[in-house]
């Protein structure tokens, strides 16, 4: 309601200052014309003296004088009604009068407006001792041509006439004003409500939308300025949702797109507080993206590299490039960082900085490289041994039988190392290609892993090794290749018994989890350290390459054991405590006859490895390592 | 231009922490090139050494200008004196970490010891307390201090192991003994690492509770005495 009592407040304020200049003027107005009454009632006074003049004169007796004065008096009460008119000689005498017998009237020499008269002459206000009224009085001499005085002629106004007349006015003006405030109290509401009001409205729909909140749109009633102005914000409070839910949509998608990133993005203002970070580089920086927020990077991450990469690039306003190689407990981390500048016309205010996680190119790439080295390697060897025996027959025709025969066996012991090393790399290249290699069927894992501990048992007798066998009393059906699986397991075992002391165990074992199959080959060899475990699956890797070739080993074992594994949708792991010993494992998944799940992974699995020769997978070599 | 006293303090967090990150750096590259047999990333750690030290150095100097300038107090002066410790520790942790690495070079030129130890558990551990440790100095986590502290016994349990280990692989083979020492060097300054790392972790707790939690026995000890000297 304040609203009212402003326009309200204005109103009375026009209403009161139109009132005060309008009494005003009217005040002075009336008085005017009061003073023009009065005027002219001293005009008729005049008159009167002057009628008066020749029966004062005439000198007879008060009675006659009386009656002569009668016809002028009269005239005068006729010109001025309400006014009460004497006459009185010289001394005093009163003569005459309108409104009292002259004979009852004592002498009025003394009276204040007589003594006036021959003065000043003023008006005089007093107490009629006669009428018992305030009266106005006023009086002019009457004389003579020759200057002698001969009377007074006298007017009294009574003076509550005038008081009554001046009230009258001020309380008409009193009930103007009243009026006009009331009249301007309603044009106030009026105004209140037909401007206000809708101002309100307004008001509060543009507080709304300045607070986000959804606000149902103006109405468009009305006309004018505010109708328009109603309008004008509708379509602004359009505009402004029509921004907003762009920019909410621009920005879920940077997001979107920023979470989906391999890469780790991050952005920092010009402190290098973190602004901005997608969930790959809260990862890479080890930090939950919620705390970091906000904080600086150097708090966030106390990778030198990376703190000097941010601070060199806000610091120079150009882009950086960098590298961080982080040692890790099992393998290194690298990382490539770009970082390039925010900037605008008063230099670079953030940065924005991309982690490149190359850690895996890079093994791949030393994969690959350890791979052409090792492949040249292996096959160099046995191809200079062959070399040397066959040279050394050639070179030598006199060549005793027994010595020649012994140096061709030579020789082709080394060819079928050879032959071992390609077959075994022939067989990964099949498995590892895309349209599989397996040739599946229902098998039982019990019946794979008893023959092939039956085969292995003779190469671990000849080492004194005992070779345990624990199988499962219900079968372990799975759909698989039964030479692939074969061979896995036989490399395994293989692994073991070479690696085991004299006289160690090797145990074999097999269950399932309801899920899987797994079959797991313990021995107790030196073992591997951690950060091998995962390598020693490569092809070609060693821990300890002399020992292994001199177990005869191509370095292929595991590599093989790992792609069966994958290739039945299954995988190949380790775990080893170093010199006590490891224990390898396989795991594929279980066929189940009314599984649906399970039957349906099977299937799954056979389709991929459709079509492949029968013995895709076919190992003659011994296997690597444990 | 002087700076203001918060601008300084922003300053020298930035400072200590870098000189954590090339600690914790160094840490990592020694260890992983003692148990990876790796002598390029231990290579790496006794380069980077002249740039911690010169750090150190840094915030050193950095420390006491603003105690001299600013002259600190209550939480603040409790930070900075923190800070001063922890440097010298952190400094400490780099050397050990070059003597590490060393250890791992040699060891690298021979043939490997396959004994049961359990060295990458005790780098692993070591490290896992060093990142903590300054992650409880940013954070200003006590609790994660205090957790920090609780490792260090593992720690020690692992070296007294290897201790053992190591002393009957010598008894049985000359041959090894060489290797054994550097290993039980190696061993050695893993454990005293991990001990600076605690100095690191009780710094921090007293920066958070203003709270000595050093030498508790000592502490102890010296309250009983008092108390008992008050009896007599």
């Amino acid at each position: 309601m304040t609203g009212f009592w402003k326009v309200f407040a204005a109103t009375a304020l026009v209403v009161a200052v139109a009132l005060t200049v309008m009494g005003t003027l009217a005040f002075d107005r009336v008085s005017e014309l009061d003073s023009a009454a009065t005027r002219r009632e001293l005009l008729g006074h005049a008159l009167l003296a002057v009628a008066c003049r020749a029966p004062l004169e005439g000198g007879g007796s008060p009675a006659q004088v009386r009656d002569e004065l009668a016809e002028p008096l009269a005239q005068a009460a006729r010109l001025a009604p309400g006014r009460r008119f004497t006459v009185l000689l010289a001394d005093g005498t009163v003569v005459a009068d309108t409104h009292e017998n002259p004979a009852d009237m004592d002498n009025h020499a003394g009276r204040p407006e007589i003594l006036a008269a021959r003065g000043p002459h003023e008006p005089v206000v007093r107490w009629s001792r006669t009428l018992g009224r305030n009266m106005l009085y006023d009086a002019l001499p009457i004389e003579h041509p020759d200057g002698t005085l001969l009377g007074y002629a006298r007017v009294a106004i009574p003076m509550d006439d005038l008081a009554e007349e001046h009230a009258h006015l001020r309380s008409a003006l009193l009930l103007a004003a009243g009026l006009a405030l009331a009249l301007g109290a309603l044009a106030a509401l009026v105004v209140a409500r037909g401007v206000h009001r809708p101002l309100q409205r307004i008001t509060a729909f543009v507080d709304a939308v300045a607070r986000g909140e959804p606000a149902p749109r103006l109405p468009r009633s009305g006309q004018g300025d505010l109708a328009g102005l109603a309008e004008s914000v509708n379509v602004m409070a359009d505009r402004l949702d029509e921004r907003f839910q762009r920019i909410l949509r621009d920005q879920s998608e940077i997001l979107a797109v920023l979470s989906s990133m391999v890469e780790g993005v991050l952005a920092t203002d010009h402190e290098q507080r973190i602004m901005l970070l997608n969930a790959a580089a809260a990862s890479m920086l080890g930090a939950p993206a919620a705390e970091v927020r906000g904080r600086p990077v150097w708090e966030v991450t106390r990778t030198p590299e990376i703190v000097d990469i941010v601070t060199r690039c806000l610091r120079d306003g150009r882009l950086a490039t960098g590298e961080a190689l982080l040692a890790g407990e099992s393998h290194d981390r690298v990382l490539r960082l770009t970082a390039s500048p925010l900037a605008d016309d008063h230099g670079a205010w953030g940065c924005v900085l991309v982690l490149h996680d190359l850690t895996e190119v890079r093994r791949l790439e030393q994969v690959r490289r350890d791979f052409v080295t090792n492949v040249s390697h292996e096959l160099k060897t046995p191809l200079t041994s062959m070399r040397g025996f066959v040279e050394a027959v050639l070179d030598d025709p006199a060549m005793e039988p027994a010595m020649r025969a012994r140096f061709l066996l030579r020789a082709r012991e080394n060819t079928d190392r050879m032959v071992a090393i390609v077959g075994d790399l022939l067989s990964l290249a099949r498995i590892e290609a895309e349209d599989g290699g397996l040739d599946t069927d229902e098998l039982d894992l019990r019946d794979v892993a008893a023959t092939a501990t039956a085969e292995a048992s003779s190469a671990a007798s000849l080492r004194g090794i005992s070779l345990q066998l624990g199988l499962p009393g219900e079968p372990l059906s799975v759909f698989g290749d039964r030479t692939a699986l074969a061979t896995a397991i036989t490399n395994l075992l293989d692994n073991a018994i070479k690696y085991s002391p004299q006289g160690g165990r090797v145990r074999l074992s097999a269950g399932t989890d309801g899920r899987e199959a797994w079959v797991e080959v313990t021995d107790n060899g030196p073992g591997i350290p951690a950060h091998e475990t995962e390598r020693i699956f490569e092809r070609f890797y060693r821990v300890d390459r002399n020992r292994s070739r001199e177990l005869g080993g191509t370095g292929l074992g595991l590599s093989i054991v790992r792609h069966v594994a994958r290739a039945h949708g299954g995988r190949a792991s380790v775990q080893s405590t170093p010199g006590r010993g490891s224990t390898f494992r396989i795991a594929i998944p279980l066929h189940l006859a009314d599984g649906p799940t399970a039957g349906r992974e099977a299937q799954e699995s056979r389709a991929d490895v459709a079509g492949a020769p029968p013995q895709a997978v076919r190992s003659s070599a011994a296997p690597e390592e444990t | 231009m002087t700076r203001s006293l918060d601008d300084d303090l922003h300053l020298l967090r930035q400072r200590i922490l870098r000189m954590g990150g090339m600690v914790e750096e160094a840490t990592a590259n020694a260890t992983a090139a003692l148990t990876q047999r790796r002598p390029e990333l231990a290579r790496r750690v006794l380069e980077a050494d002249d740039a911690i030290d010169m750090v150190e150095l840094d915030v050193d100097e950095e420390c006491l200008r603003i105690l001299a300038l600013h002259q600190p107090v209550a939480s603040d002066l409790r930070y900075i004196t923190a800070v001063l410790k922890i440097n010298n520790d952190l400094e400490r942790i780099g050397d050990l970490a070059c003597n590490v690495a060393e250890r791992a070079i040699d060891l690298s030129t021979r043939d490997p010891l396959v004994l049961p130890m359990q060295f990458e558990r005790m780098t692993e551990i070591v490290r896992a307390m060093l990142h903590d440790a300054l992650d409880a100095l940013v954070s200003r986590n006590a609790e994660l201090a205090r957790d920090v502290c609780a490792r260090d016994r593992e720690v020690n349990a692992i070296h007294r192991e290897n201790f053992a280990i190591l002393q009957e692989c010598m008894k049985g083979d000359v041959e090894t003994v060489e290797r054994c020492v550097d290993l039980l060097s190696a061993s050695r300054q893993l454990e005293r690492m991990a001990d600076q790392t605690t100095n690191i972790a009780e710094d921090v707790v007293f920066l958070v509770e203003g709270l000595v939690i050093r030498h508790r026995k000592a502490q102890q000890r010296a309250q009983a005495g008092e108390t008992d000297r008050a009896r007599l």
